[in-house]
């Protein structure tokens, strides 16, 4: 293993897992609204 | 999930393999740092993300206070989150090259100063957008916000050309001894291109997740919800 390898590793493994957690995050996110405005939607229709 | 982003998720797989490809398998050691200068790749294109994310807050911002149109402020809103996200990610690598480069974490020299500081005046920017209620006021105040903090982009940017410190001196455009080798060059643009992919992805899915929000307040409100 080169020198300082787990260094490197880490920072880059930061990076990715903090942007495919957020992004991630935010689909789940969309999905849930998405289901609470068709919720909304039809609570109002059937009034 | 739209076929753009999904076009989009494509190519951002594919520009991540490349650049890890390069930064690990492709590119010699740097002569003076070696094996630890690989950070230097990820580390300044989060810095450009975050850059380029607080500018286009900035010019939403100017949008909305001209037009009042409640899309630029949630593009606005959008692009200073994801830029908050890239400039924390600047901040966390940056330390983790200090320490094996040169034997410290950091010092508080006036790139890292002004870069925190930048940090901060979004992280403000960000409590005030869940703090205000009322939705006008909000992003009128947010607009102003993102506009005057826009200012410290070019600050961070010109900090260590200015002034010396600890951090490196810049590699571009830097004077006369500064310059990258061509295939250091590809491998920064490549970077360059990978983290912004990924920002383009971000700010439409956190955009389209404004909308969502919005509009489930206006159906609770329509519908005398609270």
């Amino acid at each position: 293993m080169p020198h300082n390898f787990w260094w490197v590793f880490s920072a880059y493994s930061v990076v990715w897992l903090a942007v495919i957690l957020y992004l991630a995050r935010l689909f789940g996110r969309q999905r849930n609204c998405e289901r609470q405005v068709d919720a909304l939607k039809k609570e109002r229709g059937s009034h | 999930m739209r076929a753009i982003d999904r076009v989009l998720l494509v190519l951002e797989a594919f520009a991540m393999t490349t650049l890890c490809y390069l930064v690990f398998l492709y590119i010699p050691l740097e002569r003076t740092q070696g094996y630890v200068q690989k950070i230097f790749f990820i580390h300044v294109p989060c810095a450009w993300v975050g850059f380029l994310a607080f500018t286009i807050t900035a010019i939403m911002g100017g949008r909305y206070l001209a037009s009042r149109n409640p899309d630029h402020d949630r593009w606005a809103a959008a692009s200073a989150e994801v830029g908050f996200m890239f400039t924390t990610l600047v901040l966390i690598p940056g330390p983790m090259w200090a320490r094996p480069g040169w034997g410290i974490w950091g010092t508080w020299g006036v790139r890292l100063t002004s870069t925190l500081v930048l940090w901060l005046i979004y992280l403000a920017y960000l409590i005030l957008r869940q703090t205000v209620s009322e939705r006008d006021r909000r992003s009128v105040l947010a607009s102003v916000t993102g506009i005057i903090g826009w200012l410290g982009v070019p600050i961070v940017y010109l900090a260590n050309r200015v002034k010396a410190s600890q951090h490196p001196a810049p590699v571009i455009g830097g004077g006369e001894k500064s310059g990258l080798a061509p295939i250091f060059l590809i491998t920064l643009l490549v970077g360059v291109a990978t983290l912004t992919i990924f920002y383009i992805i971000l700010l439409r899915a956190r955009v389209r997740g404004i909308q969502l929000e919005d509009e489930i307040e206006e159906l609770q409100i329509a519908g005398g919800l609270d």
